[in-house]
């Protein structure tokens, strides 16, 4: 542990843990965000989950961490961090090529508030952003930011744009969106800055169902375009 | 039943909170004061877990229908049966058609309301709290809290003591995992400086004024964050997330709220004063 970090230790499993207040333990990897260490987060979240320890409440991950919660009245920091030290993340076989998941995307005026402006803001034709976006088959990292908000790697350089300057107060449920270098999918109506290229049908919240998200981290995504 | 007759800010149906969700960018929620929501149901000798009524800022009236017994906890102040003043942290019989009103308050900002068997409503993701932004459940005027009448559930003893509620004391922290991206200079002006609670705040976060820190540090990966988690702004002011917080965020992580400070900072009000204190292990 170097005296300027202060609190991060290293692993011999390759990444750093931090003790994150008294309820977390936060792992973080130094490698580059991409599908090699996806995967890698991902087994070691299935080799937590599988041995079900008592005490420990649930795995979430990050682009580059994963975060092991647990209750400190059942099980201690050192416990959790022993048999974390203690165990052999052999590969699960999660590596082999899946097919992605097919996701219908509407790419027209009515549904796409800001596909004319992106297109002349990237100096782009409407139809080579679309184009571009539907291309790339795209790994799903991690949910966040709302119930069901799928976080996916991948983006198409060519259609890196900043946020709206002005956030919109309601965004469509399914909203097919980018900013910032990224693109998701509005889960519900929210307040939102990214702009709208597309809509889609497709459900990916449902606080009805258990698990109430459809695809978990690790998913491929592929978007295609469907007409109305 | 209970009858929300008025409103003054929001009355919600909450509990502990729903855990296993994360993963799904699903908040935990729960009592923004856990402890006192959970002494109101031991009051009572009700499972903690128990859905109880939060009732924010003064200036609510509700009608009890039935006879019940309540367990109140939280905030302090003009708080009335009827004509008849009650006393946070006490178990009161209400006799049916009965009206609880609550006026100013002198000490903490939320009130906590169990009820003896506890209160009916659907139970979503295994909690009767609201998810923010999707199921919202603010309660409204003229709506009806059903209340479970079951004897059935096993007495248990009360070993959660009430919250001291002191709106001057220093929040204890931990390091967050940024906390050594700020320089020593830095580090000090935070723990040396007082903020103010923010007219901008909510359940999702509490926004400070105060003077600004000056640094380079820069937005994160985004990674875990959880109630207490005080992240950085662009700004330069620390936001404190509190229990309706998003499962991740992009901004540097500088320090964590301990649990118990974390319900001090509920009963806090828009420009109550904040102060971090580095707790040394």
């Amino acid at each position: 542990m170097s005296s300027d970090q202060q609190g991060w230790v290293l692993s011999r499993h390759g990444y750093q843990y931090f003790k994150f207040g008294k309820h977390a333990i936060l792992l973080q990897w130094p490698d580059e965000v991409g599908s090699d260490l996806l995967h890698r987060i991902i087994n070691v979240k299935r080799h937590i989950q599988k041995e079900e320890i008592p005490g420990i409440i649930e795995v979430s991950t990050g682009y580059k961490s994963l975060t092991i919660f647990y209750k400190p009245d059942i099980i201690q920091a050192s416990q959790v961090l022993d048999f974390m030290e203690s165990t052999d993340f052999h590969q699960y076989d999660i590596s082999k090529i899946s097919d992605p998941v097919i996701i219908d995307v509407v790419y027209n005026d009515a549904h796409a508030l800001d596909l004319a402006f992106v297109a002349e803001h990237l100096d782009l034709s409407v139809q080579e952003v679309i184009n571009i976006h539907t291309a790339p088959v795209y790994d799903l990292y991690f949910i966040g930011f709302l119930p069901g908000f799928m976080y996916l790697s991948g983006l198409d350089k060519r259609l890196f744009i900043p946020r709206k300057e002005v956030p919109r107060i309601r965004v469509p449920q399914g909203s097919v969106a980018i900013a910032g270098g990224q693109t998701g999918i509005y889960p519900f109506e929210s307040p939102g800055g990214w702009h709208i290229i597309g809509q889609t049908n497709i459900e990916l919240f449902n606080p009805f169902k258990d698990p109430p998200c459809p695809y978990p981290p690790g998913t491929k995504i592929k978007f295609r375009r469907i007409h109305p | 039943m209970i009858e929300v007759i008025r409103k003054g800010g929001e009355i919600r149906i909450v509990d502990m909170g729903r855990y296993g969700y994360r993963e799904y960018g699903v908040p935990i929620s729960g009592a923004m004061d856990l402890r006192s929501a959970a002494r109101a149901n031991s009051l009572l000798h009700n499972p903690v877990s128990f859905a109880v009524l939060e009732l924010t800022s003064p200036g609510h009236e509700l009608n009890f229908m039935h006879d019940t017994t309540i367990g109140i906890t939280g905030a302090e102040g003009n708080i009335r049966v009827n004509s008849n003043k009650i006393y946070t942290d006490n178990v009161y019989q209400i006799s049916g058609h009965s009206r609880l009103t609550i006026g100013t308050l002198s000490k903490g900002y939320r009130l906590y309301i169990a009820v003896q068997g506890g209160i009916k409503s659907s139970t979503i993701l295994g909690s009767q709290s609201p998810i923010p932004g999707l199921l919202n459940r603010s309660l409204r005027k003229g709506d009806r809290v059903e209340l479970s009448r079951s004897d059935l559930y096993p007495s248990i003893s009360s070993s959660i003591t009430a919250l001291h509620i002191e709106t001057k004391r220093k929040l204890g922290c931990y390091p967050g995992p940024e906390w050594f991206h700020l320089d020593r200079h830095n580090q000090s002006a935070l723990l040396d400086n007082a903020y103010y609670i923010d007219n901008k705040s909510n359940r999702m976060g509490y926004r400070l004024n105060g003077i600004p820190i000056i640094s380079d540090i820069v937005e994160i990966f985004s990674s875990s964050v959880m109630p207490g988690t005080v992240q950085l702004l662009p700004n330069g002011l620390p936001l404190i997330l509190m229990r309706d917080c998003q499962t991740t965020g992009g901004y540097p992580r500088i320090l964590q709220v301990c649990e118990e400070d974390i319900n001090q900072l509920a009963q806090r009000r828009v420009g109550n004063q904040v102060q971090f204190s580095l707790l040394i292990e």
